[in-house]
């Protein structure tokens, strides 16, 4: 299914959008921007990979994706690549309507560096994504500049040799074997200007196994306030959560990590978008 | 103290140049067109030492001159300043982190000009300081003038008071005589019936002049009161008074005779400080403190704020401990036949070529005593010892010779005029002889450029003698004009003597007087159009100087084509032919630095056309070799490949044809954050390739090769500071190469192509 017919046919996404702060932001005369706003979210919607496409590639896996609004700086992307599948979470500046903007940017500069198909290394596809972001925002390092970028995972698994590189611009990956949760570290630094010199991403290369769960996030669940003493849910729960769950169905792993967020949650406000990926390795493609 | 930068504004073309950097080993050069403005760039920096411009550089925007120079100081240099204690402590904070003080000299409308201490951070802090002393000052001149307004308010009131109370007075008579007039009248018979209202209006009339003899006695309290906080707050008033006034004087002023002498007879500086200071007594003053307790403490405390002196005092004090500017612009006084001793001894100046001469004795280290010598015969040997001394110095200099091998040599004497010189008979003077083997010449008979060069070489190595312990910056317009290439060759080597006891900034457009191997040296002026009717002056760094003209780099260019006749070009095997220069500069430079045992030698041809002939002098000489082209972009399709076959004629058994057709160009090997990082030393997003970069930028690639394969030979940089994309692509291309090689020395005539 195409983006376009997608997005004509699409029915009420499976998800409830937190609109409180938006709406209530808008005065009596906003609806008109309340209707762009909504439809602005349908377009969103249509640009993020098709439901087929991530079936067909990864068959078993789950995509928690909780926008903050109507439109979310979040995104995830899923791309065939010279054999290899290219997986992408990531979390762009701000949230709303500057973090969807550029998460548009983010999807169109993969889809382009993928469709040039120069590259079979993640870190590459980070470098070159890092160069477009940086010269659409005319970025040179000046002070007055806009430090607008995104935090990415990135992977590139070829489910043939059971190999997973791996490359992460602020965001790491988990992955769950044998009942341990490993930490695949990414770089210090954005996709985007920042305030040192751009150096090359980190390539990490990890032999996979069978059974293996891959978990790939943005920030949102763990700095999501609430809780008895409206603390952070914090990394370290969520290690724990994915621990005591990662065994269930992918499916039910996305009910629970939902659920689990809603009561932590409970009435504060959700102060950030939220996306987490789930995949277990089971490779069909050969 | 060292000069490390400037930045100019408005000075004859120059608006504004920024901040640039001179070359840190002390050798700066300016290159430039005509008509750039190098010579301005020169001439501003003199005029910063010595503070005085004509009218020339005004430019006709009435804009005024301003020139900064930024200094390195040594730790103790700065102190010996900040012990002074002048300093704001957080400015002199900065100058010890940094160990730079940077000068500004700004003239005005009367061409006067005040120097004074800048740089950013330093200037941020004085600004802070002086405008929080302001806005304390502002608030007590204010409540001072809420004070000044409230006793004009109260004599307003007491002359209204006063007013008031006269007319009570005269209405309480108007109704007296009322009063008296209706009792009369009611005591009269013919009024018995209307006594009763008569005696009601008499009340009423009584009641009336009560009510206004209380109006009075509270106007008359007031007024007492009023008058008593005018005589309690007149010393007060006063003083807050005069204050105001002195502000005021100073408003008026402004900005105009700002620091000079004032309408008043008192310079603008004085009368802040003097406003400062009552401002402070005005202030104890209105918290009730007494005169002289308040004048006591004001005075404290002003003083403390006037031990931080202002920054025209600091940058006085720093002057003192810059280098001296020494400007040439032509080294007329040449070396002159011979001179009387007696000019000499008397310092006279009018004698000719006297100046030439006293550099001369002061690099021979004589002093006019020695002259005095008694025994002619030793003096004429140590004549002799020190003309030999003298003669290797120079030659160390003056490598060109007269004829195949014949050096020239510089001699002195002394000589006593006889009989021919009836008026100076007996006299001594001293002869000066330039000569080589075959003739001895007097250096007016030599040509003007073996003279300039002497007497260039007499002044700064004179120079250099003379200022052993203090640095001076020498400021040289188009050194060696009339030299031989040699010889401008030559005064680079004096430039590089004398740079550890001198600064030199120079002006040329002569690549011998260019280092190839210290591009940083480089400074490029330019003139650029601003619209149709102005341009102004651009000065542009070592690290911007990719972003100029190809004429004003043209020196550049001259001098990347005069070196290669250094580089190792042809040898017997493991030649590889590449398509211009730039391919040159990258290969050579990366081939070195990857380290491979084997050896490649690269010859760069004129363009892609340009090939053949060189693959053709290669075959006739018998050599073995390859040709390396960059095709990405197939531009030349069809049409390289089979030019390049057919330059052989069918007879290019020795030559192989590498085609690379992954990379448009070498600069494509670069990974794009290795050609941000050690190329375009910039960072901005590139999405194409690096060569499209380039070429859509419009930047020299010349000038970027020649920079690159100039910094990795100056810096330690290794193959592992690239990233792993560039050693991949470089490795797999030298590994190309040297199979090609191989495969050439065995089976020429090959075509060898990569693909992908």
């Amino acid at each position: 299914m195409s983006g376009f017919t997608k997005l004509f046919s699409m029915s009420a996404p499976d998800r409830k959008p937190n609109n409180v702060s938006l709406k209530r932001n808008l005065s009596p005369g906003g609806r008109e921007v309340r209707e762009s706003l909504r439809y602005a979210g349908l377009i969103q919607q249509a640009l993020l990979p098709d439901k087929k496409l991530f079936e067909m590639l990864v068959p078993d896996h789950f995509i928690l994706f909780m926008p903050r609004e109507s439109i979310s700086g979040d995104f995830y992307w899923i791309a065939r690549n010279n054999g290899n599948i290219c997986l992408a979470v990531a979390d762009c500046t701000g949230h709303g309507i500057p973090g969807a903007l550029m998460s548009f940017l983010g999807i169109t500069f993969l889809n382009d560096i993928i469709r040039n198909g120069h590259t079979n290394k993640a870190n590459r596809i980070l470098n070159i994504l890092r160069e477009k972001v940086m010269n659409a925002l005319q970025q040179t390092g000046k002070n007055e500049e806009p430090r607008d970028g995104m935090d990415m995972s990135l992977c590139l698994i070829d489910p043939a040799e059971r190999k997973l590189q791996f490359s992460g611009a602020n965001n790491p990956a988990y992955i769950i074997r044998n009942n341990e949760l490993i930490e695949v570290k990414p770089d210090k630094m954005p996709v985007g200007i920042s305030a040192t010199e751009e150096r090359s991403f980190a390539n990490r290369e990890i032999d996979l196994e069978k059974d293996d769960r891959l978990y790939l996030f943005t920030d949102g669940y763990t700095d999501q306030f609430g809780g008895p003493r409206n603390k952070k849910f914090k990394y370290r729960a969520f290690r724990k959560l994915l621990l005591d769950i990662h065994t269930e169905k992918m499916e039910k792993q996305r009910l629970i990590l939902e659920q689990t967020i809603r009561e932590w949650m409970g009435k504060e406000e959700q102060i950030d978008d939220i996306l987490i990926t789930g995949i277990h390795m089971k490779p069909v493609l050969k | 103290m060292r000069l490390s930068g400037f930045h100019i504004k408005n000075f004859r073309s120059i608006v504004n140049t920024g901040c640039d950097c001179l070359s840190p080993d002390n050798i700066t050069a300016l290159i430039g067109q005509n008509e750039s403005g190098k010579t301005s760039v020169l001439e501003a920096l003199y005029s910063f030492s010595r503070g005085s411009i004509c009218e020339d550089v005004l430019r006709s925007d009435m804009s005024f001159p301003e020139v900064s120079c930024t200094f390195t100081a040594e730790p103790d240099e700065i102190e010996s300043v900040l012990q002074k204690g002048m300093l704001l402590e957080e400015a002199a904070h900065i100058m010890r982190k940094t160990g730079k003080v940077t000068l500004t000299r700004k003239w005005d409308y009367n061409i006067q000009s005040n120097l004074f201490l800048s740089g950013n951070e330093v200037t941020a802090v004085y600004d802070d300081f002086y405008s929080e002393v302001k806005e304390k000052q502002e608030n007590i001149l204010e409540k001072g003038g809420e004070l000044i307004e409230k006793e004009e308010e109260t004599i307003k009131l007491i002359n209204d008071l006063e007013k008031s109370l006269e007319e009570l007075k005269k209405k309480r008579n108007a109704l007296s005589g009322k009063l008296s007039k209706t009792i009369k009248l009611s005591k009269k018979r013919k009024q018995r019936n209307n006594r009763e209202k008569l005696t009601a209006s008499a009340e009423a009339i009584n009641n009336d002049i009560r009510n206004l003899e209380e109006l009075k006695e509270q106007y008359s309290s007031m007024l007492d009161e009023k008058k008593r906080f005018i005589v309690d707050n007149e010393m007060l008033n006063g003083y807050a008074k005069q204050t105001l006034q002195l502000a005021e004087k100073i408003e008026q002023n402004s900005p105009y005779y700002t620091d000079n002498e004032s309408k008043t007879g008192l310079s603008t500086e004085i009368l802040k400080k003097q406003l400062l200071y009552k401002t402070f007594v005005l202030e104890k003053f209105l918290k009730g403190q007494d005169l002289f307790s308040a004048e006591k403490e004001a005075a404290e405390e002003s003083e403390a704020i006037e031990k931080y002196t202002t920054r025209e005092h600091a940058g006085k004090e720093f002057f003192n401990l810059i280098p001296g500017f020494e400007f040439f612009e032509d080294f007329s006084s040449l070396l002159p036949n011979r001179i009387d001793l007696d000019d000499i001894f008397t310092n006279n100046l009018k004698a000719e070529g006297f100046k030439a001469v006293k550099n001369f004795l002061m690099v021979a280290g004589l002093e006019p005593g020695f002259f005095m010598q008694s025994n002619n015969r030793i003096l004429k040997q140590k004549i002799e010892n020190l003309n030999g001394e003298i003669t290797v110095d120079f030659q160390e200099y003056w490598s060109q010779n007269v004829g195949k091998a014949n050096k020239i040599k510089i001699n002195f004497e002394l000589e006593h005029y006889d009989y021919s010189h009836p008026e100076k008979k007996g006299k001594p003077y001293l002869e000066f002889w330039i000569k080589d083997e075959h003739e001895r010449l007097y250096p007016k008979q030599r040509s003007r450029g073996v003279r300039w060069f002497l007497s260039f070489y007499l002044e700064l190595k004179a120079n250099a003698r003379h200022n052993e312990k203090i640095k001076q910056v020498l400021l040289i317009d188009e050194p060696g004009l009339s030299l031989h290439a040699r010889a401008q060759e030559d005064v680079l080597k004096v430039f590089e003597d004398i740079k550890e006891s001198m600064q030199i900034v120079y002006t040329t457009h002569s690549p011998n007087l260019l280092d190839m191997n210290k591009l940083y040296r480089l400074m490029a002026v330019q003139r650029e159009q601003k619209s149709n009717y102005t341009s102004e002056t651009v000065v542009y760094s070592a690290q911007k100087l990719h972003t100029t003209t190809n004429d004003t780099l043209s020196p550049l260019y001259s001098l990347m084509g005069t070196r290669l006749w250094e580089q190792p070009f042809v040898q017997k095997k493991n030649n590889v032919i590449v398509q211009d220069i730039c391919s040159y500069h990258y290969l050579s430079t990366l081939y070195r630095l990857a380290g491979r045992k084997g050896e490649i030698f690269f010859i760069p041809a004129t363009g892609i056309s340009g090939i053949a002939p060189v693959a053709n002098i290669l075959l006739g000489w018998g050599v073995e070799f390859v040709i390396l082209i960059f095709n990405g972009s197939n531009k030349t399709e069809g049409g390289t490949e089979s030019k390049l076959v057919h330059f052989a004629d069918g007879k290019c058994n020795s030559g192989s044809l590498v085609t690379v057709k992954k990379f448009n160009s070498p600069e494509d090997l670069f990974s794009t954050l290795d050609f941000k990082k050690f190329i375009l030393n910039k960072r901005t997003g590139i999405t194409g390739t690096n060569s499209t970069y380039v070429e859509e930028n419009n930047m020299s690639r010349e000038l970027l090769s020649a920079s690159f394969s100039s910094y990795v030979k100056e810096s330690r940089i290794t193959l592992d500071d690239f990233d792993e994309e560039t050693i991949e692509n470089i490795t797999r291309l030298f590994e190309l190469m040297e199979n090609s090689l191989a495969a050439a020395a065995q089976n020429n005539g090959n075509m060898v192509q990569e693909r992908g």
